[in-house]
This record gives C-alpha cells, structure tokens and sequence, in this order.
C-alpha cells in the first residue's frame, strides 16, 4: 500500500505545472457558466416547461444541463487519460519507471486512479457550480440533495467505465492521439448508440447519457454497464500492460 | 572463476522472424567496466532492455547478483541504476522534481538528490527546469536518476550519444569516477569503439546478436593481426626469400608487409644471416578498429 501511495504522489508531481490542472478545473465552470446563461436568457419560458412537464427547478436545472455535461465529461475525461499516459511516452517515463523496483500492475493501477480522482473533481465541482447556479437564480423549491447526490453518484460509476477503455488505449498505444481519436469519436457518436439501449450498455462512451436521475431515462445502463466495463477494462489493461515490452 | 554480477545464458530474443540476440552469454564480473561494443542494430539495446526486464526473452535466463531474473525482479531492480538510450526526464519539472518521482519509488531520503546531482555536478540547476537544459546537462541528469540509492550495478545504454566532443569527454570522466565514487560494477554499451577503449577494463563485441568476443581489454587488443613491417635490400630477393619461408607477404613501394606470427627479433638475424640488408623492420599489433572490424566480418 506503501509502494502505491508513493506511486500515486509521483504521479501528482508528474502533472505539475501541467496544462491538465486549468482543464480539470475550468471545465465544470465553463459547463455551468453556459447552463447558468442558458437560464438567465430563457428562465420564464424554461420555468414553463419544467410545470408542463411537473419538473421542480432542480431538475429542470440538471436536465438543462446534461444535455452538455454528458459530451463535456467524457471528452475532457479522454484528454486527461491520453495525456497522463501520453507523458511517459513522451519523456520516455516508461523505461525509466519500470527498470525500477515497482510493480507493473501497481504503476498502470496508480495513472487509472489519477485519473479517476482528475474525473470525481470534475463531476464533485460541477454539482457544487450547479448547486450555486440554482442559488443565484433564487430556485423557489428547497435544495433537493438527494437529487444531486444521486446524480453525481451515478456519474461517478458511468465515467469508471469511461475511463477503464481510455486507460487500456492510451497505456497501450504509443500514439496518444490514435486513442484520442478513438475516443472523442466515441464521445461524439454517443448519441447514437444511445438510440438504441442493447447497443449503449456496450459502449462506455454512451453511459455517462444515461446518468441523469429520470424516469425516462434507464440508469441501470450507466450503473450495471459502467462498473462492469470499468472492472472489465481495469482488468484487461493490467494483463496488457504487465505483458508490455518496452521498446 | 570470480564472481559475475551479470550472467546470461543463452539469451534469444526474437521480434516475429527477426532475431535480435541470439544466444548470448554475457559474463560480467563484479567492479568490472564493462563495455558492450558493437555497431548499430547489434542487439546491445535489446539485451540491455532484456537484462532490466523491460522485455522478456524468447529463451535463455538471466542472472544479474547470482538471483533469476524472472523470479527475483524487485529484489535485483533495487540494486540497479539504469539509463536505457536517451535519458528520460519530465521537461515541464525541475532537475530536483525529476529526481524526486525516483527518490519517492526507491524510499530514499531526500539527501541523495543533492547527492546525486553533486556528482553529475548538476547541483546548482536543480531548481531549473529541465527543458532549458541541454543534451549533454540531460544526459547527466540520466545519469543521476541511475544512481540514487547507491546501486551496486549501473546500465548505461549509449550515454554519449549525441554529445559535443565536449559532453562526450564529459560523460566520460564522469563514467570513469564511478566505480570509485559508488563501489559499483558498470555496464555501458556503445557503436563508438575510442570511447569503450578508453572506459572499459572488460569489453563484449556484439554483432547481429551474437557475441563475438567478450574478455579483457588487453586480450581483446592481443587477438590483433600482428603486420611486421620491413625495409630490406634488394628486395625482390627478401620477397623470394620469404615466401620460399612460406610466409605471404605483400609490397607496398620499397615496405614489405608480413602477415604472421614471428618474432621480428628472430626475422631480423636471419635476414642479416642471409646476407640481406636490412635498414627497418617493425612489428604492428594493429589497431582495435582492425581487430573489431576483423571480428564483425566487416574486412577481409
């Protein structure tokens, strides 16, 4: 546990100074900054629709805001994977790291959980903002926290799924922008496999659409998908990487 | 037989139908200046690779302190400091920062940072950031990150490579004040053969994978062609004369040039018993470029 803690703060004096840090933070404001414009510019007639469809200003707000939050997440989420991994090949970290006395599986473990922490201060920031967005606009309804608090959850499993295939790629491939690629053009077909359910469950780029708290909307994708692909991937990336030669 | 901190045997390495190494058996013993020698594509990188096990062999074992390297990574890792071709460093971080994701993995205390960068004499530009350093300050860096924690054995894998005769002479001394400065057997491959001469006490020459010699320095220069140089007169009767000896020889303007294991001592007096005169006659062990050149099949 020792070696791994190290580790992990190894990997937080890596990302110093690095581009990373504005990215993880002015994302979620830039996200709720435009849900916040979107309100002020159309609050009566957004109001109007949250009563016709019986929503309270909580959920009108999350909803409101999901339709950019579910593509901003996952994109920023496959640059902070590309980049964590990208490093090493760039600084030729790999050969370094791994001549030492370190476990592989440990090494590969330590960047997947950098990158989850980078990912829950995103999702963790952006229901703050959130929350402060619905304070300034002066909500009527109280604060609805179990709302909140289950989306974020449910965010948090969705995106481990994200993340595992991100990972595996960019740990995988020397080419940080083949997995880049890959990635964002999953992030921005998305939408389409999310058409059709059978399909999205396979598809860790499709779960974080089915994260927001909604009747109409089946969370369990998100939930049972997510987690079983990031397991899944975790997995498969640790075999990969351990079997890695390092040229 | 002494005591070998790197032992290989039969150590194969193939890339799909490529055959990088191939049954190598390196012996290193321990406070040797080992140079590994051989042009570029040998299988030095490789092999080095293998040894830090960064790849994993197609066949034969690997015994680096007398412990399997398959078995016993972590343990033999712990003992080795290690630059593999260019030196790895996070340009956006400090010399000390760079330093220190080492010193964090190793449990070292923070003193071996100033400690190793003393020695590389990188001290003053440990707050500076490594993207204004240049080659040859990045490679001493390499260098430094190879030897925090006092490792018994250092890898050096082509530290000169793509120095400024300055930064080669550099690295040189630095390599050279290793072995007393940590106590540390150290391995350094190189295509550059002046530079492992002037390193090396034990050398290797690999060439298409294969090892092709490996001893002393000093064994190495004596496997050289031996060429006795002689100014006779006349000469076209000292020529019929050596070849009636059954020795080849060849004439270049008024110079005969003997190809054989004589003594010149022994060549001299019986020249001059024979009535000949001789007014120069010397030996010439040849070059270690000959000799490596002879090795690799790269002369005739």
């Amino acid at each position: 546990m020792q070696e791994f803690y190290r580790l992990i703060k190894g990997e937080l004096l890596k990302q110093k100074r690095s581009f990373l840090w504005p990215v993880v933070i002015f994302t979620p404001l830039v996200g709720t900054l435009l849900t916040f414009a979107n309100f002020c510019l159309r609050y009566d007639y957004l109001r109007g629709l949250a009563a016709k469809q019986n929503l309270s200003s909580w959920q009108l707000l999350l909803t409101q805001h999901h339709f950019l939050w579910a593509f901003f997440l996952p994109l920023v989420a496959t640059i902070v994977a590309s980049h964590v991994h990208y490093l090493e090949y760039k600084s030729s970290g790999w050969k370094q790291i791994l001549a030492l006395p370190v476990s592989r599986i440990k090494v590969y473990v330590a960047k997947w959980v950098l990158v989850f922490l980078l990912n829950l201060f995103m999702i963790i920031e952006n229901s703050i903002c959130l929350f402060l967005v619905g304070k300034v606009l002066g909500f009527p309804e109280i604060f609805d926290l179990s709302l909140f608090l289950t989306y974020t959850g449910y965010q948090i499993v969705a995106v481990s799924g994200l993340i595992g295939s991100q990972c595996f790629l960019s740990a995988n491939l020397s080419n940080a922008s083949v997995a880049m690629t890959i990635g964002f053009v999953g992030v921005a077909s998305s939408l389409f496999f999310a058409q059709s359910e059978q399909l999205a469950k396979f598809i860790p780029y499709a779960h974080m659409i089915f994260t927001l708290p909604d009747p109409t909307i089946n969370n369990a994708i998100a939930l049972n998908y997510g987690f079983s692909c990031g397991l899944i991937f975790l997995g498969l990336g640790m075999i990969f990487f351990q079997r890695k030669e390092i040229s | 037989m002494g005591q070998f901190v790197i032992e290989t045997k039969g150590l194969t390495k193939k890339f799909k139908r490529f055959t990088a190494v191939q049954n190598l058996n390196l012996q290193i013993p321990k406070g040797a200046l080992y140079g590994f020698l051989g042009p570029n594509g040998a299988g030095k990188s490789t092999t080095i690779r293998m040894l830090l096990g960064l790849i994993k062999p197609t066949r034969g074992s690997i015994f680096l302190f007398k412990q399997d390297l398959a078995k016993h990574r972590m343990e033999i890792l712990r003992k080795v400091g290690s630059l593999v071709e260019a030196p790895s460093y996070y340009e956006h971080l400090t010399a000390g920062e760079n330093l220190e994701i080492t010193r964090r993995i190793l449990q070292l205390p923070k003193k071996e940072i100033d400690k190793a960068l003393e020695i590389v004499k990188l001290a003053k530009w440990k707050n500076e950031k490594v993207k204004h350093f240049s080659l040859g300050m990045k490679q001493r860096l390499g260098i430094a990150q190879a030897l925090m924690g006092n490792r018994e054995l250092l890898i050096l894998d082509e530290p000169t490579n793509g120095l400024d005769p300055a930064g080669v002479r550099e690295i040189r001394e630095l390599i050279l004040s290793l072995p007393e400065i940590m106590n540390a057997t150290v391995l350094i491959s190189s295509h550059i053969l002046n530079e492992i001469e002037q390193i090396a006490d034990y050398v290797g020459i690999i060439h298409q994978g294969k090892l092709l010699f490996q001893g002393t320095l000093e064994a190495l220069k004596a496997k050289g062609r031996k060429e006795i140089i002689i100014e006779a007169h006349p000469l076209h009767k000292v020529v019929e004369f050596l070849q009636g000896k059954g020795y080849a020889v060849s004439r270049k303007q008024n110079r005969l040039y003997l190809s054989a294991n004589i003594n010149p001592e022994i060549l001299n007096r019986e020249l001059v018993m024979h009535g000949f005169g001789v007014s120069h006659l010397s030996e010439n062990l040849g070059s270690l470029e000959d000799i490596f050149l002879q090795l690799t099949g790269e002369v005739a």
